[in-house]
């Protein structure tokens, strides 16, 4: 069986993947649903006001979610960003034209010391400074309290499943900060399931930022969303409004085809009325099939183990070596190097993971069958 | 031909008939079928996505003759990154400053070359200083404006327009004579094919728009010097990882459809028959102009287009014979149904101009059949 779409990658000289690590950017992020892949292609001869269309898919969203606004941008990270310059300009174009320069504005992000991130980036990124709150450990309501000053623009809040009592809540987080008179940036990124969790989300903070290629829109797709006056100063700093703002805004190269706006807009309507029941179902009957497959092989026990984000389970692989002869490492670098490429992800000496939600019909027993082979059975 | 679209008519949105060129307002490119069918096929599987932005860009720089190439999220992005790796040189430190900087960041502009895309080189935290005056700029003015400071001499490719400052080849010499990398913006110069490679080999860091070969309106590159282009890349999207989160371009998204688009939208531009395709667009002009011959007042002629489009039709309107000036025919086309953009009212105050290059078959008639109905016929 070849992977579909091999040939493109391998005339460039790219090797495509059977992806069962799941949605990740450095993989490509996410394979369009048809709905979604259907609804680009019938725009592509079209050409579009793209202001008219950013406004529009903005407030069609914002509908679907129960917020008062929304704003459609290149990816989560991008929507971190403009959330930042939005909460440092608002709607000021002398601002807005001099961001990362933040001379004059309230420029500190406060976020708990706890919550640091890899993609707190997105926030320093148009000139915002972090200012950290509480310890490693976590966060009291004092110490968040203490730390918003006159020069903050407003707080940080990574929604994830699993963060210990000591972290305050976004809830707690937003209470705070509205005291303080502050708003809350909430990088929800995948935190889109169960569907009444994704709406609190999307309504908790004042902004909340999220990724559409969970939701089976192209890679690079995101949006905002949250409190008009905030959404309206995020999308100035886009790079439609810089075509219309004298060229002022810093977000002119977290560009988006007129294809993608739609596809976010196809993506999140789909993803509020699928049965999420029989998607989770598919996901679980692959990682069912791959167990059995691996069932027997000496050294390898297979279980499937829930997953508190919106695929629900991945299928947790435990090589014992001393039987096998290799580590989890070792077992992924042949499944990376072989063909077809497969890549599942290792957490550590003994236990590699792989899910299913990435995989095309069929490459969960391709998936299953190498990693028997490469362990031996 | 416009037809009606279930996902705009969903949104309240109209499409346009774009008579106006390779706009970002207007949604920038629609890919030909051989991109779309490749990109299709991308869609179908995940990529390692740094061996795919690895491979493309040699794909690129081969077809270029220069050393390295990187695919961005268009123009302006190439053009942050670039003025990225001007300021960082590859450095980690550097770039998890951005956009601080440790003082080295000025980026020398031609003062009679001020566009809006210049902002380009302050989003990531460089300063503009300006070089020669409004009327031009000698090679002794521009020689006299590098000092210890200077990151990048910067220079907008725009053939034919300014006689008084000097040449791409002349800047770039007085910038190794100083050992300062030259970045380019030489969005569309992509035409002549002679044209398009010898701007790509002019510059250290030379950045293209990829919507005017009919890649995704959301598409770019930027080419040129290895250790320059492998320093911009490192502030990119997929450059995250390496440069352990500190990219200043994470936001900057790329599908990896819109990466093979790109590569198949350069091969067909390399490939085409251009002349056919400049006949094709002589034809959709001629049938506008004939479409208003005889009308009082109203003289429509062919001129020539620098750069890739090559003509234009000009229509000139005496609003006394008329009873309209052309800001109010204009408006007409652009509000009216179907909604027609030109280019606007340019070269004074009685001229439309309209390109032909974005339209589809058809549409021609439908702008001809417009502009007749509109001007009294």
């Amino acid at each position: 069986m070849t992977v579909a779409g091999a040939d493109i990658y391998a005339k460039i000289g790219a090797r495509a993947v059977i992806n069962a690590q799941g949605n990740r950017t450095v993989l490509g992020g996410s394979a369009t649903v048809p709905e979604v892949t259907e609804a680009m292609a019938a725009v592509n001869d079209t050409y579009i006001e793209m202001a008219e269309l950013l406004a529009r898919s903005g407030e069609y969203i914002a509908d679907l979610l129960g917020v008062e606004a929304a704003y459609v941008t290149s990816g989560c990270s991008a929507a971190l960003a403009f959330s930042a310059a939005a909460c440092m300009t608002g709607r000021d174009l002398d601002k807005i034209a001099r961001i990362p320069d933040t001379t004059g504005m309230k420029s500190e992000i406060v976020i708990q010391k706890a919550q640091r991130y890899s993609y707190d980036r997105s926030f320093t990124v148009p000139g915002a400074k972090l200012v950290e709150a509480g310890d490693e450990d976590g966060c009291s309501r004092e110490q968040l309290e203490a730390i918003i000053g006159d020069n903050t623009a407003a707080v940080a809040y990574l929604v994830r499943p699993g963060d210990p009592d000591s972290v305050l809540t976004l809830e707690q987080t937003v209470e705070i900060a509205h005291d303080a008179g502050v708003p809350v940036i909430a990088d929800a990124a995948a935190q889109i399931y169960p569907l009444d969790y994704f709406r609190r989300n999307a309504q908790a903070a004042d902004i909340a930022c999220f990724g559409a290629k969970y939701m089976g829109a192209p890679q690079s797709s995101g949006f905002l969303c949250g409190k008009k006056e905030l959404v309206d100063a995020a999308s100035d700093q886009g790079f439609i409004a810089f075509q219309e703002n004298g060229g002022a805004s810093f977000g002119r190269p977290m560009k988006l085809d007129k294809q993608e706006v739609v596809g976010v807009v196809t993506a999140v309507e789909r993803w509020l009325t699928i049965n999420h029941e029989d998607r989770l179902l598919v996901f679980e009957e692959r990682l069912e099939s791959m167990r059995q497959e691996l069932g027997g092989t000496p050294g390898v026990e297979a279980e499937i183990e829930k997953v508190p984000l919106y695929f629900g389970s991945h299928l947790s692989v435990t090589i014992d070596a001393d039987v096998v002869g290799k580590t989890a490492q070792d077992i992924a670098d042949e499944l990376d190097s072989g063909s077809p490429r497969i890549a599942v992800s290792v957490v550590d000496d003994r236990t590699l993971t792989a899910t299913s939600h990435a995989l095309n019909e069929g490459e969960e027993l391709i998936v299953a069958e190498r990693i028997r082979t490469a362990a031996g059975g | 031909m416009v037809k009606s679209n279930r996902i705009y008519d969903k949104l309240g949105v109209r499409p346009v008939i774009n008579a106006g060129g390779n706009t970002t307002l207007w949604g920038g490119s629609t890919p030909p079928e051989e991109v779309r069918r490749v990109m299709n096929d991308a869609d179908a599987s995940y990529v390692e996505m740094q061996e795919l932005l690895d491979r493309s860009g040699d794909y690129l720089a081969e077809t270029l003759g220069v050393e390295g190439a990187h695919i961005t999220s268009g123009c302006f992005a190439a053009l942050v990154l670039s003025t990225a790796a001007c300021l960082t040189r590859g450095d980690m430190d550097r770039t998890a400053r951005l956009p601080e900087t440790d003082g080295r960041n000025e980026i020398i502009a031609l003062k009679s070359l001020r566009y809006p895309y210049r902002r380009s080189h302050s989003v990531p935290g460089g300063r503009i200083v300006e070089a020669g005056d409004e009327d031009g700029c000698t090679a002794e003015q521009l020689a006299a404006a590098i000092g210890p400071n200077t990151a990048a001499v910067t220079y907008i490719m725009q053939p034919g327009t300014y006689d008084s400052t000097l040449s791409l080849d002349e800047a770039a010499a007085v910038a190794r004579d100083h050992g300062v990398p030259i970045i380019v913006d030489a969005a569309s110069q992509i035409y002549p094919l002679d044209h398009f490679r010898s701007t790509a080999q002019a510059g250290d860091l030379v950045c293209f728009g990829t919507k005017y070969v009919g890649a995704p309106h959301s598409t770019g590159f930027l080419c040129g010097r290895k250790d320059l282009v492998d320093a911009a890349a490192l502030q990119g999207f997929i450059g995250f990882e390496a440069s352990r989160g500190n990219s200043v371009g994470r936001g900057y998204k790329v599908d990896r459809q819109d990466i093979v688009g790109v590569v198949a939208a350069m091969e067909r531009w390399f490939s085409i028959d251009h002349e056919a395709r400049l006949i094709d667009m002589g034809e959709r002009l001629e049938t506008m102009v004939r479409a208003v011959e005889g009308i009082p007042g109203v003289n429509a002629r062919i001129a020539d287009f620098p750069g890739y489009v090559q003509k234009e039709v000009l229509v000139t309107i005496d609003a006394g014979a008329t009873g309209k000036d052309a800001y109010c025919v204009e408006a007409e086309l652009r509000e009216g149904n179907p909604r027609i953009r030109t280019r606007g009212v340019l070269f004074g105050d009685d001229t439309i101009s309209i390109t032909a290059n974005t339209m589809s078959d058809g549409e021609e008639q439908i702008v001809a059949d417009r502009l007749r109905e509109v001007l009294g016929a």
